[in-house]
């Protein structure tokens, strides 16, 4: 017997029984489409080296920049008079230095995806095509991630949730240039 | 979980799914776990899905609607990578389950040290406001859920919706059962007087 559900009560117990699992709103199959290819086939673990020393080195820059932007404790994220605890997060002001941060994640995903470029001769063409078809997906992902997060400029999950999505092109375009290597 | 998309599959091994007494003679996600995992994406497409309605409410439970969508596609991504290491020991929808929940808690670890300076963290449930939107009209359990603290939260929904243990939330959470249970109580008291419109 479990004394925990006799605890529930019948109010929250129908409740809970009413709970329904709902599909997302949007489509989330190209974006994961576009890592799994990038993957290759699974359980065959790739070494994955920086292929590029700039692209890599542009890489780290930003990634640091937008760990730092984030943990910011002098950042304005706090309203005059009023404890951080007490903030909420919508009510959040972006530190400064994350449009920076962001700027240099751009600036590496460029970097790589010329390099992939100029080595994509490499690539068999039909896997060439499926590369080209996840990145446009992936491009597609990180335009409404950046919709979203100019819609709410204030929003510190809007603009993780693009530098995430930039980031996740950043780890397929490594694994396209890791691919190229091995060619 | 919805059954729509396994039929392209079912007619592509033209072979039924049950017998006319509606006892299954096929695994579906044994085929496809077994098919994906020698890199059939279209297989692993089926896989996600069959399974993706349960694994993102979970994520939108477990986090919030809008992280709800990237913990998905980690969650598959990471299941497509370690396809190998699934002996089939447990249903693929278990093992799917628990490695979502890993991802949800390891990015809440992160995000937690991350926005140390914006979040306010696992507070008591009993010191923080749970109004309803609207007074006086009642609140669904989903909106109810979504405003409870973070701990309290997971613990809910782990044990309360998804059947888990306070030992075996204790120890994925790292937490000690007595603090599960504690997190549980105060949970179902916010959300009674959520629901109740107090």
């Amino acid at each position: 017997m479990d004394t925990d559900r006799d605890d529930l009560g019948p109010e929250l117990g129908d409740a809970i029984s009413t709970l329904r699992d709902r599909e997302p709103e949007q489509d989330l199959w190209p974006t994961i489409e576009a890592a799994v290819a990038a993957e290759g086939r699974p359980g065959f673990i790739q070494v994955r080296r920086p292929v590029l020393i700039a692209a890599g080195l542009a890489l780290i820059a930003a990634s640091v920049a937008i760990t730092v932007a984030l943990r910011d404790p002098a950042a304005p994220a706090v309203v005059a008079g009023v404890p951080p605890a007490a903030v909420a997060p919508a009510a959040a002001v972006l530190p400064a230095g994350f449009d920076a941060a962001t700027v240099s994640l751009e600036r590496a995903i460029e970097q790589l995806e010329a390099s992939v470029a100029m080595e994509s001769s490499l690539i068999d063409p039909e896997t060439r095509s499926r590369i080209d078809q996840s990145l446009a997906a992936l491009n597609g992902a990180i335009a409404d991630a950046r919709t979203r997060a100019d819609a709410a400029p204030r929003d510190v999950g809007a603009a993780r949730y693009l530098t995430r999505t930039m980031q996740r092109k950043l780890n397929v375009l490594q694994s396209v240039a890791s691919m190229t290597r091995r060619s | 979980m919805t059954g729509e998309p396994v039929k392209p599959f079912v007619n592509a091994l033209s072979m039924p799914m049950t017998t006319p007494l509606g006892t299954p003679v096929v695994n579906v996600d044994a085929v496809l776990v077994r098919r994906a995992s020698q890199g059939d994406e279209r297989a692993f497409e089926m896989l996600y899905r069959r399974h993706v309605a349960r694994i993102h409410t979970l994520m939108r439970r477990m986090a919030d609607l809008d992280a709800a969508d990237e913990l998905t596609q980690d969650v598959f991504v990471r299941a497509w990578s370690r396809l190998g290491s699934f002996r089939g020991d447990s249903a693929f929808g278990t093992w799917l389950h628990r490695l979502a929940v890993n991802v949800a808690l390891t990015r809440q670890r992160a995000e937690r040290t991350e926005r140390g300076w914006i979040d306010d963290g696992d507070g008591d449930v009993a010191e923080r406001p749970v109004r309803p939107v609207h007074p006086g009209i009642r609140m669904d359990l989903e909106a109810a859920m979504a405003k409870l603290p973070e701990g309290a939260r997971q613990v809910f929904v782990l044990h309360d919706v998804e059947g888990w243990t306070h030992e075996e939330i204790a120890e994925r959470l790292g937490l000690v059962a007595g603090t599960s249970k504690s997190q549980l109580s105060r949970a179902r008291a916010a959300l009674r007087r959520m629901l109740d419109g107090h």
